[in-house]
């Protein structure tokens, strides 16, 4: 509710903008990113590493090394910790083996290093539901 | 008596003999097996081996060239004109060619390649296979920091067989026992000789000792040179050298022999030696170095390089002429060495491979998972997360900070410190130290110095106040004389550093100089319970007794504690342990356990982003801004120092985007220091930032937050550029009094419209 009026609000508050938050630049995406996203990612070039370590990551989830899965995704967020997308990686990781109490605790990392990236922030509060259950 | 007499009187000759010859031989039998029992506790002993952070390459990461050539050098790559094998590297411009070892991580093994990799302007372009295909990622082998035994107390950078330089070998032998090859344990020519040369002195002065005959000396640890220690070394050595082959025992012997000493700590085997001598691997050393470790052999402390260093060379060229006499080294080499320097570091060496604290934090982790002995003698292979790179600097402003604050020579300095810097994210504990002499193991003071925090508490007081929802740093505070009634009826009236009482402030400015009256009024009036609930998620030990003392830091904390705490600031109030070991895997490769990577929110992110906003400002014009001056313009860092009662202590503990640090400077015995935090800590903090390649601190965006600039005296609205404006992080939709004369005609109008129109949404 609250956000919703806030994108109304946001053309009128552009007057004043001086004092806007600096946004989080280097949250990276994964996955279906958004394209200007994406673009500045490939700038800093971490990109490609990134995206091959939850590959390999989401490869073993996929077929249940665990252990393995959550090596290449913990390698990829000491590169680069800021990047929700990781953090939700690493989320997904918990609770397919079964680890709700940190799948938890990780969505909301992810969600507060997400900053305006609305995307992360959605599946963020998505993988914190499916964590909470019911 | 009589009795036995009797007997061997009526006994024949040659049974007397018999007995004698048997007796002899059991007690032989008994000295012997006592010995290879030894042997083989230490034989089979394969210690923990004990491995840094690997360096991860990519293409985006900010590495030059010669970064990476100095990585490649401490992992003992060769330069080379063509790269024809692995481990060896050629530098181009903008461009380094590498062939990498095959080497088995804790997740895969990395196979042996070629790469180059392309550098531009500092970070790394790309990297290509020797196939052409782009590679995203390459992971280094990473760097041996050394092994850990955990019985007896003694540190060893043990060598493998494989890793035992020939020249020493064959030196060692032609120095110390020419007969190794051929001989049993013994070298009758020698030993004779040395009889001669003691019979006619009355007493025991040569030794004529085989090094199997050494290394049974110091396996027993005892300079008695009577008869019968020498009868019973002969025997063990016998026995060793019936049981085992030549190469087993040579590795035993290089790994054990003394070699020096420091204080109480015996520096043994050559691999140690080396690093306590030369800073250097064994593999390293060059002719003249291998020389003078040989020559220490008959002599630690009568050779000792660093006291005596004539009777060392004297000793050392000696044994230079002698390899080349023997053929050994060639003529040219011999003399080249010889008139080289000694070559010995100083003490306190900086860089050393060898890190004693660490491997001390990393040894407690292991312990809490394995047994003493699988830990010293299953081979166990260790990956922790220490980052050579930040080690080396950490160090290095360590001891010139201390060297700076305390100029006294080394032997009367008394000025200690500890250093500990992690990663906020993960909790990667990247780098830590124990004390000034950065490579000697002793009192870890990183991990078991707990001194009172003094200032380092106030940040969780204010966290405990912005929580509490019902301040903002805008919030004005009364920094004024107060009066507290402790438990004890005794009345507890704090006063500030400057003596000094500042009246109406904003909670920005009471953090930002650290006002004692300031912060006592506000944790009261939030309760102290609120701190010590903070301080209870936040998983510092204890927890403490809510005494209002606490507000002012009357509590005790190793500067690992502290760093546990700030790094959760810094995790925007998210808790994850600090952690040295990453991984431990069996011979095999095997994992056996490894740490995840677990968070844990404890604290509002939104409350936490405000306080680090006022954190910031303690570097801008509080009480740390004189690293200012130091550090890089446009990087941002959060911070506070910390000083104990009468500068006991001096703390500063804060954070960029990508590293925690917290140091701690002060005396073993606990006198005053006299030093600030500002004046102690915060210079050796601050340099170490500002050489580090780190980011600035910028919280996530929320859009529970508005940034709004507030004057930072008054804490009233202002706009940026008028007077003492500053921005902080405020709840969305905080509304703060104006500061007259500063107001902004647009934001007002932008008030105006906002406020019609959440009237309409509402």
């Amino acid at each position: 509710m609250q956000h919703r009026r806030l994108v109304l609000l946001l053309p009128l508050l552009g007057l004043t903008a001086c004092a806007s938050v600096p946004l989080d630049e280097t949250a990276g995406e994964i996955g279906e990113p958004p394209a200007e996203v994406a673009e500045s990612r490939a700038q800093t070039g971490t990109a490609e590493a990134i995206r091959e370590l939850v590959e390999s990551s989401r490869t073993s989830r996929a077929s249940g090394d665990y252990s393995q899965a959550l090596a290449n995704i913990e390698r990829a967020i000491r590169i680069e910790p800021r990047n929700p997308y990781l953090w939700l990686e690493l989320g997904e990781t918990h609770l397919s083996r079964g680890n709700t109490q940190q799948a938890a605790a990780t969505a909301r990392k992810a969600m507060s290093v997400a900053g305006a990236d609305r995307v992360a922030k959605m599946a963020a509060e998505g993988l914190l539901e499916r964590a909470m259950g019911p | 008596m009589q009795k036995l007499t009797r007997i061997l009187k009526r006994a024949p000759k040659r049974s007397i003999a018999a007995l004698v010859l048997l007796a002899l031989l059991i007690h032989m039998l008994i000295v012997g097996t006592g010995v290879i029992r030894q042997f083989e506790d230490r034989r089979w002993d394969i210690p923990a081996g004990v491995y840094a952070a690997p360096l991860e390459l990519y293409a985006g990461l900010s590495l030059d060239a010669s970064g990476l050539t100095a990585t490649l050098d401490q992992l003992g790559f060769q330069q080379a004109v063509a790269v024809n094998r692995p481990g060896q590297y050629r530098v181009a411009t903008n461009q380094v060619t590498l062939w990498t070892r095959a080497f088995q991580f804790w997740d895969k093994l990395e196979s042996a390649e070629r790469y180059t990799i392309r550098f531009d302007d500092g970070r790394i372009l790309a990297i290509d296979r020797a196939d052409g295909q782009r590679s995203a990622l390459l992971r280094l082998e990473p760097m041996r920091l050394g092994s850990i035994f955990a019985t007896h107390h003694e540190d060893r950078l043990l060598v493998e067989p494989d890793a035992i330089p020939l020249t020493l070998v064959d030196a060692l032998k032609a120095v110390e026992d020419r007969k190794f090859d051929r001989h049993i344990g013994l070298d009758l020519t020698a030993i004779l000789r040395a009889a001669w040369v003691n019979l006619k002195s009355g007493e025991i002065r040569q030794g004529g000792s085989t090094l199997t005959q050494q290394l049974v000396k110091s396996y027993f640890l005892d300079g008695r040179k009577t008869f019968r220690r020498k009868y019973q070394e002969a025997i063990m050595a016998v026995a060793l050298e019936l049981r085992y082959d030549k190469q087993a025992l040579l590795h035993a012997y290089v790994n054990e022999i003394y070699l020096g000493q420091q204080g109480t700590r015996a520096i043994h085997g050559f691999g140690l030696a080396a690093e306590f001598y030369f800073g250097k691997y064994l593999s390293q050393l060059e002719l003249h170095e291998t020389a003078l470790l040989i020559a220490l052999v008959k002599g630690p402390s009568y050779y000792d390089p660093r006291r005596h260093p004539e009777r060392a060379l004297a000793r050392r060229n000696l044994v230079l002429q002698m390899l080349a006499e023997l053929d050994i080294v060639d003529d040219e080499a011999a003399t080249e060495s010889i008139n080289r320097e000694l070559g010995v570091t100083a003490r306190s060496r900086v860089g050393s491979r060898y890190q004693p604290a660490y491997m001390d934090l990393v040894r407690r982790e292991l312990a809490t998972q394995y047994s003493d002995e699988s830990i010293a003698s299953i081979g166990l292979r260790v990956f922790t997360n220490l980052e050579p790179g930040v080690q080396r600097l950490a160090e290095q402003q360590l001891v010139d900070g201390l060297k700076r604050l305390d100029p006294a020579d080394e032997s009367a300095a008394a000025l200690e410190g500890a250093v500990i810097v992690t990663q906020p994210a993960t909790g990667a504990v990247l780098a830590m130290i124990g004390g000034r002499d950065v490579a000697t193991a002793g009192f870890n003071r990183a991990l078991d110095a707990k001194r009172p925090v003094g200032s380092l508490m106030k940040p969780f007081v204010y966290l405990a106040a912005l929580e509490s929802g019902n301040h903002t740093l805008a919030t004005s505070i009364e920094d004024a004389p107060i009066d507290v009634e402790l438990e004890t009826g005794d009345i507890w009236s704090p006063e500030n550093f400057s003596l000094e009482s500042h009246g109406e402030v904003s909670l920005l400015q009471a953090l930002a100089a650290s006002y004692n009256q300031a912060t006592v009024s506000l944790g009261l009036a939030t309760g102290v319970e609120a701190l010590v609930d903070i301080l209870t998620v936040f998983g510092a030990e204890g927890p403490p007794p809510a005494y209002p003392s606490l507000l002012l830091g009357a509590f005790e904390l190793a500067p690992f504690d502290v760093a546990s705490l700030y790094n959760t600031l810094a995790n925007d109030g998210f808790r994850t342990p600090l952690v040295a070991v990453r991984s431990v895997v069996d011979t095999t490769g095997q994992p056996l356990t490894r740490t995840a990577l677990e968070v844990e929110q404890v604290a509002d992110p939104d409350a936490v982003h405000q306080l680090n906003r006022g954190l910031v400002e303690v570097m801008q014009q509080g009480t740390g801004r004189s690293a200012k001056a130091i550090l890089p313009d446009n990087l941002v860092v959060a911070g506070k120092t910390g000083t104990s009662d009468e500068y006991r202590d001096s703390w500063f503990a804060g954070f960029s985007g990508d590293h925690v640090a917290v140091v701690w400077i002060g005396r073993d015995d606990n006198e005053p220091a006299g030093l600030t935090g500002a004046a102690g800590a915060l210079s050796v903090w601050a340099p170490m930032l500002a050489a580090m390649s780190t980011t600035g601190y910028q919280p996530a965006y929320s859009e529970d937050l508005e940034a709004v600039w507030i004057d930072y005296d008054t804490g009233l609205r202002s706009r940026r550029g008028c007077g003492n404006a500053v921005q902080i992080l405020v709840p969305a939709g905080t509304q703060l009094k104006r500061q007259p004369g500063c107001s902004n005609v647009f934001d007002e109008i932008g008030d105006r419209v906002r406020n019609v129109f959440e009237a309409l949404t509402e």
